[in-house]
């Protein structure tokens, strides 16, 4: 007990004195349990968030729609009653699903679009799953939505847009548009399907919404055997979806996210695995002399080996806790982001069993790979300090060596085996990630290599010794190259997801469009509308409207019904019309494109009037890369006058064009002015998916910033063992005159050379990457791109972030006098 | 006080191999040295003297013959006995003094102790130890905060705090001024009486070789003897500083 506690106390002091060298060892163990912890903490969030009652996925056993209504009828709703009384269902829900939802606040102009807009029964729902809140309210569904402009928004809106309970919004149906006061009384921190950015209200609220006396459109069915009504339910009519498909497909999605989040943590652990290993190298090697010393006391090797697991241990339990408790804040910051960039409501799942797991893992990881430069070092033979000399090293002979070889993969296998929770996979995963290692490092040192032979030194010293260095000791900047490599390449890939994201957001917002502003009503406001855009001078824009038929049938296509709606405009917009000429064939309609209906298709449409008519498809309309305004697409859009004709008005729109400077202005007095209607710029409505865009990057950005943090950290490592190496030639640079200056610049021109090769190789294989995938799509030509300008930056960070670490490194070795050096004393 | 031998050397032969040649180092040595005997071990750079040291103290093995030490075969014992017989049997004082660089003088007389079967009075034994080479002063100071006189009583003290039967020194006062040095040799010479050690020391000095009470020359890896000039002896208040 007593040579344990001294073997601990030897190992602290060690490490308290052991200055930057254990530094940068601490700062390895630091960034692996970090990355691991944050990595493992994400991936149980989003694990936690996978479905595992198949039902809370769909809210029930069964859901159902119907391709012939556009809500649900009560003939229809009388079949389900029945099916109850007789049993086969034990329960049945209406649901108004909406999806052209916007809300704004009362003084802002801008629309917030949520993903869906649940109108409930709040006596039944949820039929599967929970629908919890933030400030854990045991109020039942009926309490919190007890008037019609009552509403509950999930936690993300909240988070978002600083939603609180008891704020007011004004919530638009834009299918109808005319919005609604509502109160927000419930802020629900989880769904039945942990989606996100739901709005949930009553019938009553939903019937107010959208005009309608009844608009639910979608039922959830509760049935022992969902199997066996499924086939009674669609005899009636009914189109059902089932849960297991949807839940497979879910569970699999996640469940590769999780795999690929566990992955990089278990990666970032292998990469500060092989920093301590560099470090513990360059520690083990100044620390021969000690080895021979304590020999000559009478420590045999294994004692000796005690002594360094004791400090490697030391070096990993503390900086593992320093790493987890980093990991913890960093897999918060995490969640946050992640959240952004989907609708899952992810929730940050800490448990104290992760971050102990760290430690344990972080301080298993530190000796592991600290064990070979251990065993390496304790067969010192100590005859040299009879001589003066510094202490060789006998190697581990092979077998040994192969045997020691295993014994630590097996404990780092077990470790991925452990973090990626299949042995199969953690086996996969650690040959594959060595093995690529391997390969990339081998073709990083050999370009570096040949870089180093082919660079121009004539007459200048301080370039020839820079070149020595890479050339003769290359090798041990393998890692770093590796690492080094990796951060530049997943930078370069953020870049290109941005500059995609610029592509798509400047491609959706196009030139200045004809049309940036609409206006959302109902036809009783048609006239008001009409005044407040005279009084506002505004006298050109174009009118549509969504009319209400009673079917629209396609003979060919009998089992498909289409929605029975109609929408109609002045004119075609900044829509692209194909087939007829607008104007030219007035009675004709136009299919949106991807409904798959032929130019001369003849609809059978029954208008709202009783009457039979047919009307012939004469051409195609389609905003291609545009955002088309909300309610056009997937409809027929004909002429007013036919739309008139045949159907009832549901709703008018206006369309304006107005400079963009006066944009925002107009926006706002005519939303004033027009309370009971609805407004929607276009800049807004593209801000909803350049948001999504931009949240992507930052996640991106995230983890590439990770992997640059672990490049830079196994460069300093890297200077810092090469300036162990070469301390006696620093000495002699010093005494025939060199300065610390001119030492410190050879370090900087050689990490910088090394840092202008790899950061080449991954900037060139990421413009591979991408010409290969414009080959394969001509869009991804056009969209995914790196401009050389932005190349040209991250190059140049790459380089600058190198020289600096490298001048860090060498700093403090380079200051020692010669004299030291020389006489080899610390 | 003449007894036992505590060194028996009998036909050591000692050859390395470098590029596929053998170079003999130490050519059929045979030697005595009596329990209490202080032998100065001289000879010419290259005679062999360093490797004939290595040998008597278990870091090196004989290529043939036979070394006892205290009774104890060590020519052909495994690794872990001859940890235990170094830190045990024998103390060992370099020219560079080689204490341990980030650990202070009480730390680095400590350190033999912690693997010994008396570990317990470890601090106390010591202390007792650096305050007898006259360093109580400076328990605390870290090797780069000594002299090179100081430094070389710690690895003293470090050599003999375990309460050896032999030690060997390897020119002890090679890297240390004329004043140092014979501060360091009389520091020997009283705690080799106090504990009736053997003392076997490497010196080219032949001031330092005076304090032995007898020479083995080597030449050539081959034994000569020859009798040294002896010191006067001070009491111990005038060696301790």
């Amino acid at each position: 007990m007593k040579t344990f506690l001294f073997f601990l106390q030897t190992a602290f002091v060690r490490l308290q004195r052991g200055g930057q060298r254990s530094l940068v060892a601490l700062l390895c163990v630091v960034f692996g349990v970090m990355s691991l912890v944050a990595m493992t903490t994400l991936a149980k969030s989003i694990e936690e968030m996978l479905v595992l009652e198949p039902q809370e996925m769909i809210g029930g056993d069964l859901t159902l729609d119907r391709t012939d209504e556009s809500v649900i009828s009560s003939s229809s709703e009388a079949g389900l009653q029945k099916l109850l009384a007789d049993g086969m269902i034990s329960n049945y829900t209406l649901i108004d699903y909406n999806t052209s939802l916007g809300f704004r606040l009362p003084d802002s102009a801008e629309m917030i679009f949520p993903s869906v807009g649940m109108g409930v029964d709040t006596g039944k729902y949820p039929l599967a799953g929970n629908l919890t809140f933030v400030d854990m309210t045991d109020k039942p569904l009926d309490d919190l939505l007890k008037s019609p402009d009552d509403v509950i928004i999930t936690r993300d809106l909240a988070l978002t847009y600083k939603l609180n309970v008891g704020d007011t919004i004004l919530l638009s149906d834009l299918n109808y548009g005319q919005p609604l006061t509502a109160v927000i009384r419930g802020i629900a921190s989880d769904t039945p399907n942990h989606q996100g950015s739901k709005i949930y209200f009553s019938h009553e609220t939903s019937q107010a919404l959208t005009g309608l006396d009844s608009s639910a459109n979608t039922v959830l069915v509760s049935a022992e055997n969902p199997d066996e009504v499924l086939t009674k339910l669609e005899s009636l009519g009914w189109r059902v979806f089932t849960v297991q498909h949807l839940a497979d497909v879910s569970a699999a999605t996640q469940g590769a996210l999780a795999m690929g989040l566990n992955d990089i943590g278990l990666l970032g652990l292998l990469v500060s695995g092989i920093g301590i290993a560099n470090t513990m190298q360059a520690l083990m090697r100044r620390r021969r002399k000690e080895v021979a010393i304590w020999k000559t006391l009478g420590y045999s090797s294994g004692r000796i080996q005690s002594m360094f697991i004791a400090e490697a241990g030391l070096l990993g339990f503390f900086g593992s806790l320093v790493g987890a408790s980093l990991g913890v804040l960093l897999s918060l910051g995490m969640v946050g982001l992640f959240s952004r960039i989907t609708t899952v409501l992810v929730k940050w799942s800490f448990s104290p069993k992760e971050a102990i797991s760290g430690v344990v893992v972080g301080t298993m990881t530190t000796i592991i790979f600290a064990m070979w430069s251990i065993v390496s070092t304790s067969r010192v033979t100590p005859q040299s300090l009879l001589r003066n000399e510094e202490p060789g090293i006998s190697q581990i002979p092979a077998g040994q060596g192969l045997l020691l070889g295993l014994l630590l993969v097996i404990p780092f296998m077990a470790i991925a085996v452990w973090v990626l929770k299949s042995f199969l996979t953690g086996l996969l995963v650690l040959i594959g990630t060595i093995l690529a290692l391997a390969v990339l490092g081998a073709i990083l040192w050999l370009l570096v290599f040949l870089a180093a032979k082919i660079f121009p030194t004539r007459n200048w010293a301080l370039g020839k010794i820079s070149r020595k260095g890479l050339t003769q000791r290359g090798s041990s900047q393998f890692f770093a190259m590796v690492a080094l490599f990796i951060g530049v390449f997943m930078l370069g890939l953020g870049t290109v997801i941005t500059e995609s994201g610029n592509q798509v957001t400047g491609m959706i917002a196009g030139p200045a469009r004809a049309e940036n502003l609409a206006i959302f009503t109902t036809a009783d406001q048609e006239q008001m509308v009409l005044r407040v855009l005279a009084d506002n001078h505004v006298n050109e824009y174009a009118t549509g409207h969504t009319y209400s038929v009673n079917e629209i049938m396609i003979p060919e296509k009998i089992d498909l019904p289409q929605a029975p709606v109609l929408f109609s405009r002045s004119d075609p917009g900044t829509a692209t019309i194909t087939g007829a000429l607008w104007g030219s064939r007035p009675d004709g309609a136009y299919a949106y494109p991807y409904t798959d209906i032929p130019v001369g298709t003849m609809l059978e449409i029954t208008a709202a009037d009783g009457s039979l008519h047919e009307v012939e498809v004469v051409g195609t309309f389609d905003n291609g890369d545009q955002i088309s305004w909300p309610g056009m697409n997937n409809q027929f859009l004909v002429s007013e006058d036919v739309g008139a004709e045949l159907g009832d008005v549901v709703s008018s729109q206006f369309y304006l064009s107005i400079e963009p400077e006066r944009l925002s202005a107009l926006q706002s007095s005519l939303g004033k002015a027009l309370p009971n209607s609805t407004l929607l710029s276009m800049p807004d409505y593209q801000m909803h998916y350049v948001r999504q865009y931009q949240n992507l990057f930052v996640f991106v950005a995230a983890m590439a910033g990770l992997a640059v943090m672990a490049g830079i950290l196994l460069v300093a490592n890297s200077v810092n063992l090469a300036m162990l190496d070469r301390r006696f030639e620093i000495g002699v640079l010093k005494s025939i005159g060199y300065s610390r200056g001119q030492v410190i610049f050879t370090q900087v021109v050689e990490y910088c050379i090394m840092s202008l090769v790899v950061s080449l190789v991954a900037l060139l294989l990421i413009w591979g990457m991408l010409g290969l995938s414009g080959l394969v799509n001509e869009t991804l030509s056009t969209l995914l791109m790196l401009p050389p300008d932005t190349a040209v930056i991250i190059g140049l960070a790459a380089i600058i972030l190198t020289g600096s670490a490298a001048v860090w490194a060498a700093w403090k070795p380079s200051s020692v006098s010669p004299v030291l050096i020389l006489n080899d004393r610390d | 006080m003449k007894s036992d031998n505590m060194v028996e050397a009998v036909n050591v032969y000692r050859e390395l191999s470098s590029n596929g040649r053998r170079l003999p180092i130490l050519r059929g040595i045979s030697f005595t040295v009596s329990s209490g005997e202080w032998v100065a071990l001289t000879g010419p750079s290259g005679s062999g003297k360093s490797t004939l040291l290595g040998i008597l103290a278990g870091i090196d093995k004989p290529t043939s013959g036979s070394i006892r030490v205290g009774g104890y075969e060590i020519s052909a014992q495994s690794e872990n006995n001859l940890a235990r017989f170094r830190n045990q049997m024998i103390g060992i004082v370099f020219q560079s003094f080689n204490l341990i660089p980030t650990m202070t003088a009480l730390e680095n007389v400590e350190a033999p102790m912690y693997i010994h079967p008396n570990k317990r009075s470890a601090q106390s034994q010591a202390v007792d130890m650096l305050r007898q080479v006259g360093m109580s002063d400076r328990l605390h100071h870290l090797p780069h905060q000594l002299s090179g006189g100081e430094q070389q009583r710690v690895a003293i003290a470090r050599a003999l705090v375990t309460r050896p039967q032999l030690l060997l020194a390897d020119e002890p006062t090679g890297n240390l001024d004329s004043t140092n040095s014979k501060q360091v040799m009389q520091v020997i010479q009283e705690m080799s009486r106090r504990m009736n050690l053997t003392v076997i020391m490497v010196t080219h000095d032949s001031s330092v070789a005076s304090y032995a009470d007898h020479c083995l020359h080597i030449m050539d890896g081959r034994l000569a003897e020859q009798e040294p000039e002896k010191p006067p002896r001070l009491p111990v208040s005038q060696v301790i500083a």
